[in-house]
């Protein structure tokens, strides 16, 4: 069995009489380590699919399989023993505590965790050695949405997931950031989901899964994948 | 390590703290009206119920139109649920207050039930004194020393008798409000104005007009509870048991006596 498993995952949306598919019977299998880019237009069903994963969303049919266990039957509290100990997340609007400083806002992350890494090397790690009593509103969008993957890194999870982490950053930050996140995925061995729309970053990854209307329309094994210094766009 | 959501939690309140004051101000507000309104039954209930322990108010009253005497007395005593009894004399007469009549009830002074409370002055010592309540003095102008005098009955030893004192008396709490009632009786208007305590040794009867009642373990519980209502019921079961009794029994000791006071 592979480290992450999707089976026929159904996420349906009542809305009074209509229903929305979000995702329509999605299937895939990521090994552990891999760095994989989720590729697919607006409204695909790729978010949904990173939301479940990360156990911040439930499933309507299908099963899900992370590391042998079956986190479509976790309740509430399993759900929650989960995103805390094995998802690092990060967020396309980086999502940070407004009054806490930089490196508060990973001692946050990190106080919930028992096997956690020291906030202020991550921090070191990212490039914000001078940035780390900031707050986010004195720091750029680069700067803020490393905050965001130190905060993730730092629990020293199993997954590493990416909700569109360039969305909102230009080109050379962007790849600074894509940069980082390849470090993590080939240096620490970690299991990385990056979503994306650019299909330009594709060949970096060791596995491209392209969604289509709620389901997976494409899967590409890149047997040598390319450096994010290698890519231009 | 440092708990990092008490820091935002608290920088939160820092940085907005006239708000979170105002906030904390309306929700206390919001408590403390909530926890009056509960909290004005039960309190109501409670003071009541001190007040008539305090005054060992009485659980059952009765009264007869032939009166009570000391046997009958002893026979209420001895049910199972009856803790005391004590026999009382009261009687309704007109007053002449120096500028009118009024009705007044006249009650005899009784130690151990229905305590009241003597507001201004002493006691009455002999058959010639009288406590009122402070009603009587300030309607009709009169003060501790005054003289007031019965009309028209020989049922007092002595009818000229002076104010010595102003009486508070468990049997009308509500003596102070404009809309209290007094009772009713067949003199005068109809309505008793006002109430006054005389020494019990001041009546001329030789059988009780009504007699108190107290009832075992009901000064314990709650006044007005269930509890306490279960208790009385008891009570006034046993002694209805031994109501019929009477009716047949003292209406020939009395006869003779009805026959003489007419």
């Amino acid at each position: 069995m592979a480290y992450i498993e999707f089976k026929n995952v159904n996420k349906t949306y009542q809305m009074g009489e209509i229903e929305i598919k979000a995702l329509n019977k999605t299937s895939f299998e990521i090994e552990k380590g891999e760095l994989v880019v989720i590729l697919g237009p607006s409204g695909a069903g790729k978010t949904t699919c990173l939301n479940i994963l990360g156990g911040m969303d439930t499933v309507t049919g299908g099963k899900v399989f992370v590391d042998g266990k079956d986190i479509t039957k976790y309740k509430d509290k399993d759900l929650i023993l989960y995103r805390r100990n094995n998802i690092g997340f990060v967020f396309q609007f980086y999502n940070l505590v407004q009054n806490l400083t930089a490196l508060e806002n990973v001692e946050l992350a990190v106080q919930l965790c028992k096997d956690h890494l020291d906030p202020k090397t991550i921090l070191n790690k990212v490039g914000l050695k001078n940035r780390i009593d900031n707050f986010p509103s004195q720091l750029s969008g680069g700067e803020q949405q490393r905050v965001a993957i130190a905060r993730a890194i730092a629990k020293n999870p199993k997954l590493l997931l990416c909700d569109e982490p360039t969305g909102a950053l230009d080109y050379k930050t962007g790849k600074q950031i894509l940069k980082l996140l390849e470090e993590t995925a080939r240096k620490e061995k970690m299991t990385v989901i990056i979503i994306t729309h650019n299909a330009a970053i594709a060949p970096m990854a060791d596995k491209i899964i392209k969604f289509k209307n709620g389901s997976v329309s494409d899967v590409v094994i890149n047997k040598k994948p390319k450096s994010i210094d290698e890519i231009e766009w | 390590m440092k708990n990092r959501i008490n820091t935002t939690c608290f920088r939160e309140i820092k940085s907005s703290f006239k708000r979170f004051l105002s906030l904390l101000v309306m929700s206390m507000l919001g408590v403390g009206v909530f926890v009056g309104i509960s909290m004005a039954a039960p309190s109501m209930m409670k003071s009541i119920d001190e007040y008539y322990d305090d005054s060992n108010y009485y659980d059952v009253k009765l009264i007869s139109t032939l009166g009570f005497s000391d046997e009958n007395i002893e026979d209420i005593k001895k049910l199972d649920s009856v803790k005391e009894v004590y026999g009382s004399n009261s009687k309704d007469v007109l007053l002449n207050t120096g500028e009118n009549e009024s009705v007044v009830k006249l009650i005899g002074l009784n130690e151990d039930i229905n305590m009241v409370e003597i507001t201004s002055g002493t006691k009455p010592k002999n058959n010639g004194e009288i406590v009122v309540e402070e009603a009587l003095l300030k309607k009709n102008n009169l003060k501790i020393g005054s003289y007031v005098s019965i009309v028209n009955d020989d049922g007092f030893k002595k009818t000229k008798l002076k104010i010595v004192g102003t009486v508070k008396s468990p049997l009308y709490i509500n003596a102070a409000s404009s809309s209290s009632d007094r009772g009713n009786t067949n003199l005068g208007t109809g309505k008793i104005n006002y109430y006054a305590y005389i020494p019990n040794d001041n009546f001329n009867l030789d059988y009780y007009t009504e007699a108190y009642v107290t009832v075992k373990g009901a000064k314990e519980k709650l006044t007005n509870s269930e509890n306490y209502n279960k208790l009385v019921d008891n009570a006034l079961n046993e002694i209805e048991d031994i109501k019929n009794d009477y009716k047949n029994k003292d209406i020939m000791k009395f006869i003779p006596k009805l026959i003489t006071r007419f």
